[in-house]
């Protein structure tokens, strides 16, 4: 039996208040049923346990929802159930989403010596009056404490920030990312805000900004930041990357834990498309899993290694007629600058179905 | 039934001024049905009638009326169809008349048909009764209707009776009435047969079903007939009169209106307005009447490509029953196959689309309404053209005409200058103005091109839906029309190509590059959109490039529906068509073609 090493995400289902944005799946309540939480996960845990064995984690990932608002005692349960039922491997990435507002720096530090390495803290903005607009439940002196407070107690730090909100203009969004660098992250998020539907944004017909202003901030961030791009929307000090996100971009396997959190099992051979607490578990073919492949890794800056099933879909005659938009390097095909902007065109174009 | 006591009328009517329900009070008085069947029955039947349209044209009913004096008499209702727009099928049913009931809703008072299918009647020499109806409404104003029967149509209506078709108030009194004050039909009943074929339908039973109306001699079961038009020959199988119930009989004297049936299997074969006769005989032909000419032309296609069979067939099946329903195939580069059709107005045009839609079960794209416009080519010959696309280079072409249409609209007199404004932007010229009180009646010459569209919808919101319209084309007029093409990064899009009046051009080519600007989807490079008249640019946009596309997020849960929504794209793109590297939705052909 071939065992992979599997990516792990668990799924943290419960915010304090919904933004006026957010699409994720997730509740707002005052008083999460923890428990029940703590019990169905590992259960998951114990049921992929005896279906793939003892296999490798490189990395570990909580996201949400709001992963801080977990008390203590469950993340920690939570930790050492993986730690048995798996093999954590010594340099594994345990990633974890916050928000400020939600943790204190007794919980950060209690968090810390459970084995979480990586912060990755939801900001979004350094305006407090957008962050009202954003439906956000703290202001941007909260948020740089608990950027600091991280950093200081020796996490690997990263922000998440938005752009492209209504009335924003091209020179805010360079001024925005000057103020970024002030707060020398080795890693952040910038979001297109994008308004999705089932959101409070979406009943709100906002003037959003047109599509060559959104072009115009897009290559205005990667000039200013500080930090160079290496995913559509992540910048990292080179080494500080996201482990966990890239491996899924590069399409190695993973399982999601909790409601609806999605995996990638690979198993005896086989490909699976599933979702945490049992909603779905299906086989997917092989060509279906490159087709991702090429989805998620044509968003880094490293690209999609050329093998000979990736190259099998790829569509030659368009890569060879369009070097202003494909480069092939190294056996890894990636986009140009000027491609990355238009990928999803591209890849209907790239990608034989 | 002797010839002194056979009566033919019709009655005929604005849209909703109450002719269906009258007609069904005068077939429960005469007794064509038991009041216990008259629910069931009429209604089941004019159920199949509205199912079928505008395809069942002219109904007719039988009515034994015993009079006042004792004797009784054979009452013939032609039914002219339920859409009264059709000024055509409206005539066919007259030319079968002696007599016609004009009935005016008294809380309407008269409207555009109502005129215009009084002169009609007045066209026919038919004898004119005018009939008040609605007369139980409150609303109902007998005195103003009247006055405005005598002053528009110019019919005295001193004596018009005032009936309620809901009530049945009134009803025995115009039975008395028809007998009395309309004439007997007056053919020649020792004459060689002559009858004139006023209708005729596909029924899935009988084959085809023949309406006639007996002008001289007679028409019996077996006897040999022949078509004089067409020459065709064919024996009687079946005849007899409806009831509305069909009843057999063995033979339709001078005078009266019945159906035959012959071995006849589609409606093609027999020319409604023929004449019939006996196959021995050599007669001369009735007067009869104008054949149906589609007069407004339009594409359909389907949105599905794999659909145009389900599309020829249901336009064969929809063609069975319907005469003057004409298409031909078309192959469009942008929209695939489809057929171009013919009709005898809009409102034909809509019925028939929507009965394809529906019935059929077809979502179908219809190009913008084309009339029949005639070519007169520097060689002399002279040449139809129903499609832009189909137009000869400009060079050989002398001149142009276009068909011309006389319109009618009545409203209330304040919104009187809206309307006027209408028909003045829409090339019309002025031909009478007169007032009814406060209300106008205004006879405009337009071409029929500037209302094939949106003229009746513009007619109404300017009136607050208080106008009545109707039309009816009159002839052909030389006109200084040009083609405007559409062009997309410098090719041209035949499918959106159109004719019209050069003072126009330039208005209707901005307005349709103004929507494609929208419609179509923005590519990685900027793309020029313009009308033109030949080599001349007449009007331009530029769909800018667009410069950004791409997921903000795309993590793990992300993934498959990514993976699924780029299939789902890719199926589209296979259907899109591409013009000059453009890529044009179908959707985008749809909108811009709705004008």
């Amino acid at each position: 039996m071939l065992l992979l090493p599997h990516n792990l995400y668990f799924h943290i289902p419960f915010c304090a208040q919904k933004c006026n944005y957010c699409a994720f799946y997730s509740h707002a309540c005052k008083k999460p049923d923890w428990d029940k939480y703590l019990n169905e996960i590992l259960g998951e845990i114990e049921f992929w346990h005896k279906k793939i064995g003892q296999i490798e984690i490189p990395t570990i990932f909580f996201g949400g929802g709001t992963p801080s608002l977990m008390p203590e005692n469950i993340l920690e349960k939570i930790i050492s159930a993986i730690g048995e039922k798996f093999s954590i491997t010594p340099d594994c990435e345990i990633s974890l989403e916050s928000n400020p507002g939600t943790i204190d720096e007794n919980k950060l530090s209690d968090f810390k010596s459970m084995g979480i390495n990586r912060l990755s803290v939801g900001i979004q903005s350094l305006d407090d009056e957008t962050l009202k607009f954003l439906g956000r439940i703290h202001n941007a002196n909260q948020a740089i404490d608990l950027l600091n407070n991280a950093k200081k107690l020796g996490f690997n730090v990263s922000a998440d920030f938005m752009y492209g909100l209504p009335n924003q203009s091209v020179t805010d969004v360079k001024n925005f990312c000057k103020k970024i660098n002030e707060l020398g992250l080795n890693h952040c998020s910038m979001y297109e805000l994008s308004i999705e539907p089932n959101t409070p944004f979406y009943r709100m017909n906002l003037q959003m900004p047109d599509n060559e202003t959104m072009a115009q901030m897009y290559e205005s961030i990667d000039k200013t930041l500080d930090l160079p791009r290496y995913e559509v929307s992540n910048y990292a000090t080179p080494g500080f990357e996201c482990k966990h996100n890239q491996n899924i971009w590069d399409g190695e396997p993973y399982i999601g834990f909790g409601r609806g959190a999605a995996g990638r099992p690979f198993i005896n051979g086989t490909w699976y498309e599933q979702i945490g607490n049992n909603e779905k578990f299906e086989p997917i073919s092989a060509r279906e899993r490159d087709v991702e492949k090429i989805i998620t890794g044509m968003r880094t800056t490293r690209g999609v290694k050329i093998t000979d099933d990736i190259d099998k879909i790829l569509n030659a005659e368009f890569i060879k007629s369009n070097p202003d938009l494909l480069v092939i390097e190294n056996d890894r095909i990636k986009t140009t600058k000027k491609g990355l902007l238009i990928l999803d065109e591209i890849l209907l174009d790239l990608i034989e179905l | 039934m002797k010839q002194s006591h056979i009566r033919n009328f019709a009655i005929v009517a604005h849209i909703d001024h109450g002719k269906s329900t009258l007609s069904d009070r005068l077939i429960e008085f005469t007794g064509g049905l038991e009041s216990r069947e008259m629910k069931a029955q009429v209604l089941d039947s004019m159920d199949i009638e509205r199912e079928r349209g505008i395809t069942i044209k002219a109904q007719t009913v039988r009515l034994n009326y015993t009079a006042k004096n004792g004797e009784t008499y054979q009452l013939n209702l032609m039914d002219t169809p339920g859409h009264v727009d059709f000024t055509y099928e409206v005539s066919r049913s007259l030319a079968a008349c002696e007599g016609a009931l004009i009935l005016v809703d008294a809380t309407q008072g008269v409207q555009a048909q109502t005129l215009a299918n009084a002169y009609l009647a007045l066209d026919n020499n038919l004898e004119m009764l005018p009939v008040l109806n609605k007369i139980d409404l409150p609303s109902s104003d007998v005195t103003a209707a009247k006055e405005q029967i005598s002053d528009v149509i110019g019919l005295d209506a001193k004596d018009a009776l005032a009936v309620s078709g809901k009530t049945g108030q009134g009803v025995p009194e115009l039975l008395e009435e028809i007998v009395t004050k309309l004439p007997p039909p007056n053919g020649d009943a020792n004459a060689a047969t002559r009858a004139l074929l006023v209708d005729s339908w596909y029924d899935s039973y009988l084959g085809v079903v023949i309406l006639v109306r007996v002008v001289d001699g007679n028409l019996k079961r077996g006897q040999k007939i022949k078509f004089v038009a067409t020459g065709a020959e064919y024996f009687v199988d079946k005849i007899g009169y409806f009831t509305p119930k069909m009843v057999n009989t063995d033979e339709l004297n001078t005078g009266e209106v019945g159906f035959i049936i012959t071995g006849m299997k589609t409606i093609h074969d027999c020319k409604v307005g023929d004449t019939i006769t006996d196959a021995r005989s050599t007669v001369d032909r009735l007067a009869g009447f104008k054949p149906s000419v589609p007069v407004v032309f339009s594409s359909f296609f389907p949105v599905e490509a794999d659909d145009y069979p389900n599309l020829r067939d249901g336009a064969e099946k929809l063609a069975l029953n319907d005469a003057s329903f004409v298409f031909t195939t078309e192959k469009s580069s942008a929209l695939g196959f489809g057929l171009r059709c013919g009709f005898l107005g809009l409102l034909h045009m809509e019925i028939i689309s929507e009965r394809l839609s529906r019935e059929f079960n077809l979502s179908l794209i219809n190009t913008i309404p084309s009339v029949l416009y005639k070519l007169h080519l520097r060689s002399g010959e002279v040449i139809d053209l129903e499609n832009p696309a189909d137009m000869p280079d400009p060079t050989l072409i002398s001149f142009i005409e276009e068909p011309w249409v006389r319109a009618t609209i009545m409203m209330p007199d304040n919104y009187m200058g809206g309307i006027m404004a209408l028909c003045s932007e829409r090339r019309g010229i002025q031909e009478n103005i007169s007032y009814v009180g406060n209300r106008v009646v205004l006879v405009y010459q337009l071409p029929l091109a500037e209302i094939v569209f949106d003229f009746y919808d513009r007619v109404k919101s300017l009136s607050s839906g208080y106008a009545s319209f109707d039309y009816s084309v009159f002839g052909y007029q030389e006109s200084d029309l040009v083609k405007v093409s559409i062009l997309v990064n410098e090719e041209n899009v035949e499918p959106l190509s159109f004719l019209c009046h050069r003072s126009f051009s330039e208005k209707r080519g901005r307005q349709i590059v103004e929507k494609l600007k929208d419609l179509i989807p923005r590519h990685q490079f900027k793309i020029p959109i313009q009308a033109a008249i030949g080599g001349k640019i007449i009007a331009r946009e530029t769909i800018a490039a667009f410069r950004k596309d791409v997921t903000a997020k795309c993590y793990g849960g992300d993934i498959s529906r990514k993976r699924k929504l780029l299939e789902k794209q890719k199926e589209g793109k296979k259907r899109l068509r591409t013009f000059g590297n453009v890529e044009i939705p179908q959707t985008a052909f749809i909108n811009a073609l709705k004008v």
